[in-house]
């Protein structure tokens, strides 16, 4: 029915004033309330962004984005729009463009709501070869709750980016088909595995001992217990810097005088006038790191008037800075930084000038000043790692005895009072417990230093149980994609925390993953994973291959990947370090079809509302 | 006393720094006749270099044009002035002197720090803007920063860091370069054998890693005669071995080589800065229209229209041989998108001064182009225009000449309308009557921008869905785009509703353009967060505020002057 101007205009305002229901469309799809709702929908999201950059992303996911406030408020926006696009019915030619535009973006919305509500993304990190998986990870964090009864999984969402648990401010959780209270009041990102020594009369079979080592120059506390055999658990690696051993008769150093550790020798020929180029030479094979500059001092007052005095200005390899008057040290060595470091300026020239391949004076003035200074130490390619050998003693105390190869470095008793520094770097050790029959026990722990040997941080919460009676049990942390089984009591209830999963109904399996570079850089041009599916029913394998922006789709049907019923994986990471492993987005997006159409539909809405125009002839005579 | 070693020649005062690249090293016997820059100022040309091919991050490219990108990057322009001297050393002559004799420019001011935290941080006079290499070399604190941002790049190499780390960044960056040239490593002439295209370059002192020493030999032989000659100033030997040394090192690797015509288009493009004599010619025709509106109208406005088309001709050849040297649609950075929307504001102001014939377009459109052409121009710190290789994520003719060119051109469109908006408020503060005719046009302005930014914004979501695996995740580039379409929106309703008519679209052009600049700029440099990272930047910010907040006067001079007249908003 194609209306004239007024005739529509007539019928639109007679039933406006004839019904209710009208009357709510009309109020509903008002040009003031779409207003208000595009405003303050630009408003919330401006505030989100800030709010990101503020926080991070998953605070404004949680409280604006996923909020269902905001939910709502698209959802009104959606009945503004079918409203707007109600009062205007029945719709004439020239309102092709507004209806085919507020279509689109309804259409687009039910796409995004599909989307939510049916799909998901994931991500999954492949390995070569490795078994084929179909398990993905989410972004968010959860926790399992096992039923007491049932002995089933419940899950419930802890997001800790949005809100950390802490003391101050924890979380609790029913426990399913239970009394019992989940406490959930602490995360950490630094929880290790520590080896901790536990008496045990009747399990136990090894004497055993447990030690406090200490670097403050590292920041790191470690605990090492060891027990007296086998030989994986006597012994202990401190990062391939010196090794422990639990020994049941100390070592003998040698003691011939030719085994004492090598030394190397060092000869710096610096210049005042180019401090950055002195010419060095080593007898070993690399440079001990000292530097060291000839200056000129000038006398405080009266700059214009008096000698300048030299000087020599030392710096060690660790950029400590010690500067000495040159006649104070000229034919006279003096110690460096490091044990055993001797250092000597041996020559100096005024005015230096190469002559036949020597070095000369060309005057007596101080032209081109330059020095000899020549160093000496322990060449660090020579001395072994330290090895650290104890041996428990009567009445609880311990002897050590450190050995570098055979040349003894230190030797004493360790006791539970005071921490003995062992000579290597500032590491100082204390004994903590000492067993006759004992065994270790991996724990996990928090630590605040960096991870030792062997550990790797993870994070993970700190929980406990608590019964009806408010009475709390042993509190311990559980560390991220672990479950473990809590205790108050007599009673027991298993939890777990980790990333959420999803299951592929076919598995996956990284068969090669490239790197191309620019040339000449290290710069990646582009990430390429060549992958096979595994298809569970058909057993078949098909090849798969993804690089950047050109994602791969399985099951790969043309209509698959058009309404968006399938798995699609995009390159989303790797690690520079392993070169072996790939990291790959899933999205798994019921309404894409939607979404899909509803955005073609708003450009092509947009662009006939603009640049559309009625044809003259039905605009001048209207059907009646 | 000697040494048990025989002392090496005394030719590098950059031990600190490797030695492995030192094209020095080919002619350690010449280096003692080295004038140092400045020293004399005989008319030397080093022209006949300036098209031997090299390469650098990537992409092969003429010696004049790294030249000038690392001394821009470095020191903020294409030529050295010495503060001493007050002599002024141009680009290549700073790589060729830097390779012959680095020592001298170990304490030459050439390094520039613009942060005035930093500077007092490292101990630095606060006023000065160029530091030597050593001073900055020496800085313990500013080694401390390094490793702190080297210490959480690691965690994370997408961090935002603070504005002071980002700073030390900045200068660590410059260290880099200027290290890259006193030890000769920029010298990358010798082509990869096989594929001169995407293989690894190296330098003549590196060259054994691909040929035999006979191969090289003559390019050798002509490096150092250049060097020579270059010494001697002799100028005609000079050109003789750098056209020897040119040619063999073609022929190391014939097939595949730049050639002689991209080459030289990337030189003429460097050299000309077509972008700069675009806003020339842009600004002269903003002159002549804006003098001759009120009388003399038509031959002023003819010369008007000719001298923006002249500007848009420069433009254009500026974007084509910049497509052709890169391979890409040019709008991959901060300063590309800058250039394209001086670029886009035009094209739109000329097509539709076309139509309607109203010099209000071109009145419009020049001065915002001229704007966006001289920022461009003028910060070499915040808006590099060295063309480099780009993240993979970028790779992607179709979606970057589809998604970028749209949301870039509808900014542009908005800025168009802004230009327009100005008149309108312009002419309502000087108390002139402004035709209805005139806020249709800014209507259609506004039409155009809405339909890009819309149609880029969805774009932009549907290659997300292919390349991030997702259609549209509230990240903060998205969520700006969106916003800045429901502003544009929300003022065209309100048009729709009567609530205000062409002056309420005036004030909304101006404050609505504010959140373009945020999805354009802010997002970029001041949020600092999402998936949009290749594009992060820092600085500028001062200039940005300024301009928001000139223009929030510039509306609110205009709103209070309209209701001391007692008009309201709803009539046009």
């Amino acid at each position: 029915m194609i209306l004239s101007e007024p005739q529509h205009r007539k019928l639109v305002k007679q039933r406006q004033t004839q019904s209710v229901f009208w009357q709510w469309v009309h109020r509903l799809g008002s040009l003031k309330s779409a207003v208000i709702l595009i405003l303050s929908i630009a408003l919330a999201c401006g505030v989100a962004t800030i709010y990101e950059s503020k926080f991070n992303t998953a605070v404004a996911q949680y409280y604006i984005y996923n909020n269902p406030l905001f939910a709502l408020w698209l959802f009104f926006l959606c009945l503004n729009l079918i409203c707007s696009a109600m009062t205007r019915w029945p719709w004439q030619r020239k309102h092709l463009g507004f209806v085919v535009t507020h279509g689109g973006i309804i259409i687009l919305l039910i796409g995004a709501v599909l989307g939510r509500s049916l799909g998901w993304d994931a991500s999954v990190t492949l390995k070569k070869g490795e078994e084929p998986t179909g398990l993905l990870v989410r972004k968010d964090t959860i926790l399992y709750l096992q039923g007491a009864v049932s002995g089933e999984a419940y899950t419930t969402p802890l997001n800790v980016a949005v809100r950390v648990p802490s003391q101050d401010k924890p979380r609790f959780f029913k426990m399913p088909e239970s009394e019992l209270t989940l406490k959930v009041d602490g995360f950490s990102e630094k929880l290790v595995v520590v080896n901790r020594l536990v008496e045990d009369q009747q399990m136990g079979t090894q004497a055993g001992l447990a030690l406090n080592l200490q670097s403050n120059m590292m920041g790191q506390t470690l605990t090492v217990s060891l027990l007296a055999a086998p030989k994986e658990l006597s012994t202990y690696d401190l990062f391939g810097l010196a090794r422990i051993e639990l020994v049941d008769k100390l070592p003998e150093a040698a003691k011939s005088e030719t085994n004492q550790a090598k030394t190397y020798r060092e000869t710096h020929m610096v210049f005042e006038r180019h401090p950055e180029s002195p010419v060095t030479h080593n007898t070993g094979d690399k440079l001990s790191g000292y530097r060291f500059f000839l200056e000129k001092k000038m006398p405080e007052e009266a700059k214009s008037q008096g000698e300048p005095t030299w000087q020599i200005r030392a710096r060690s390899p660790r950029n400590q800075e010690k500067v000495f008057a040159l006649p104070d040290v000229v034919g006279k060595p003096f110690p460096g930084e490091e044990e055993g470091t001797q250092i000597q300026v041996v020559q100096v020239w005024r005015d230096l000038k190469m002559q036949g391949g020597k070095p000369t004076e060309a005057s007596e003035n101080w032209n081109n000043p330059a020095a000899l200074v020549t160093l000496s130490g322990f060449l660090e390619a020579e001395s072994k790692p330290p090895v650290l050998y104890l041996k428990r003693l009567e009445g609880g105390r311990v002897a050590f005895r450190v050995l570098r190869g055979d040349v003894l470095a230190k030797e004493g008793v360790l006791t539970k009072d005071t921490a003995v520094p062992l000579g290597w770097a500032d590491w100082s050790a204390k004994l903590e417990a000492s067993h006759d029959k004992a065994r270790i026990v991996g724990q996990t722990e928090e630590q605040l230093g960096p991870p030792g040997p062997n550990q790797q941080a993870v994070s993970g919460l700190s929980v406990q149980l608590l019964d009806a009676q408010q009475q709390a049990g042993p509190k311990v942390w559980l560390a991220s994609g672990t479950s473990r089984l809590l205790q108050i009591g007599e009673q027991t209830a298993r939890v777990g925390f980790g990333l959420k999963t999803e299951r592929l109904p076919f598995l996956i399996s990284l068969e090669n993953f490239q790197v191309p570079r620019d040339p000449g850089t290290e710069t990646p041009a582009n990430f390429i994973s060549s992958v096979r599916f595994h298809d569970p029913d058909t057993g078949e394998k098909i090849p798969g291959h993804i690089e950047m922006n050109h994602p791969a789709s399985y099951p790969g049907d043309w209509w698959r990947a058009w309404t968006g019923l399938t798995y699609k994986f995009s390159q989303a990471g790797w690690d520079p370090k392993n070169m072996d492993q790939t990291t790959l987005q899933v999205l798994h997006d019921p309404g894409w079809l939607a979404k899909w159409v509803g955005s073609l539909l708003i450009c092509v809405g947009i662009t006939l509302m603009f640049y559309w125009k009625e044809p003259k002839r039905i605009r001048d005579n209207p059907a009646t | 006393m000697i040494p048990t070693k025989p002392f090496p020649k005394f030719i590098s005062c950059l031990k600190n720094l490797s030695t492995t690249a030192r094209l020095c090293l080919l002619i350690p016997t010449l280096l003692c006749a080295v004038q140092s820059a400045g020293a004399e100022t005989s008319p030397f040309s080093l022209s006949a270099l300036e098209d031997v091919a090299v390469q650098e991050n990537g992409r092969n490219k003429p010696l004049l044009v790294l030249a000038m990108e690392n001394l821009r990057t470095i020191y903020g322009a294409d030529v050295w002035k010495d503060p001493e001297t007050k002599q002024k050393v141009p680009a290549l002559q700073v790589m060729m002197e830097m390779l012959l004799e680095p020592d001298p420019w170990l304490s030459r001011k050439i390094i520039r720090v613009d942060h005035l935290k930093l500077k007092k941080e490292l101990g630095l006079e606060p006023s000065e803007k160029y530091f030597t290499y050593r001073e900055l070399s020496q800085s313990d604190r500013l080694q401390t920063l390094f490793s702190e941002v080297l210490a959480l790049r690691e965690k994370d190499s997408r961090v935002k860091l603070e504005p002071m780390l980002e700073a030390a960044r900045g200068v660590g960056a410059k260290m880099e370069v200027f290290e890259r040239m006193a030890t000769g490593k920029v010298w990358m002439v010798v082509p990869h054998p096989s594929d001169p295209v995407h293989g690894a370059w190296v330098t003549l002192p590196e060259g054994n890693k691909y040929y035999q020493p006979e191969q090289l030999s003559a390019a050798v032989a002509a490096f150092r005669e250049m060097a020579k000659s270059y010494i001697n100033r002799d100028q005609s030997g000079f050109d003789r071995a750098v056209a020897t040394l040119d040619e063999s090192l073609r022929g190391l690797s014939p097939q595949g080589y730049p050639s002689a015509s991209i080459l030289q288009l990337e030189h003429v493009y460097t050299v000309m800065h077509p972008f700069r004599l675009a806003w020339w010619a842009y600004g002269l025709a903003v002159v002549v229209l804006a003098l001759t509106s009120l009388r003399g109208r038509e031959w002023g406005y003819r010369v008007g229209w000719g001298l923006a088309l002249l500007g848009f001709a420069l433009q254009l050849s500026g974007f084509v041989a910049r497509t052709v040297i890169s391979g890409r649609a040019p709008v991959t950075n901060m300063y590309e998108t800058v250039i394209w929307l001086g670029f886009g504001v035009m094209l739109f102001g000329l097509i539709f001064e076309a139509i309607y014939r109203c010099r209000y377009f071109l009145l419009g459109s020049a001065p915002v182009a001229v704007a966006s052409l001289i920022l461009a121009d003028s910060l070499p710190s915040v808006l590099n225009s060295a063309i480099h290789p780009l993240v993979p994520v970028l790779r992607h003719n179709f979606w970057l000449t589809t998604h970028v060119l749209t949301i870039t051109s509808s900014y542009a469109a908005m800025a168009l309308a802004l230009g327009v908006a100005h008149i309108i408020l312009g002419k309502l503060l000087l108390k002139k009557e402004v035709t209805a005719a005139l806020y249709q046009y800014l209507y259609r302005a506004i039409q155009i921008g809405v339909l890009l930014l819309g149609v880029g914004t969805i774009l932009g979501g549907v290659w997300a869905n292919y390349s991030w695996g997702r259609f549209w995740d509230w990240d903060p580039k998205e969520t700006w785009a969106l916003i800045a379409f429901l502003c544009y929106v929300a003022i065209l309703h309100g048009r729709l509703a009567g609530w205000w008519g062409g002056f309420g679209l005036a004030v909304g052009a101006i404050l609505a353009f504010q959140a373009v600049v945020m999805a354009w700029y802010g997002v970029n440099f001041v949020l600092g967060q999402g998936l949009h990272s290749y594009g992060f930047g820092a600085g500028g910010l001062e200039y940005v505020l300024g301009f928001t907040v000139l223009e929030l006067i510039f509306v609110g001079a205009a709103l209070l002057s309209r209701f001391r007249g007692g008009a309201v908003l709803s009539k046009a």
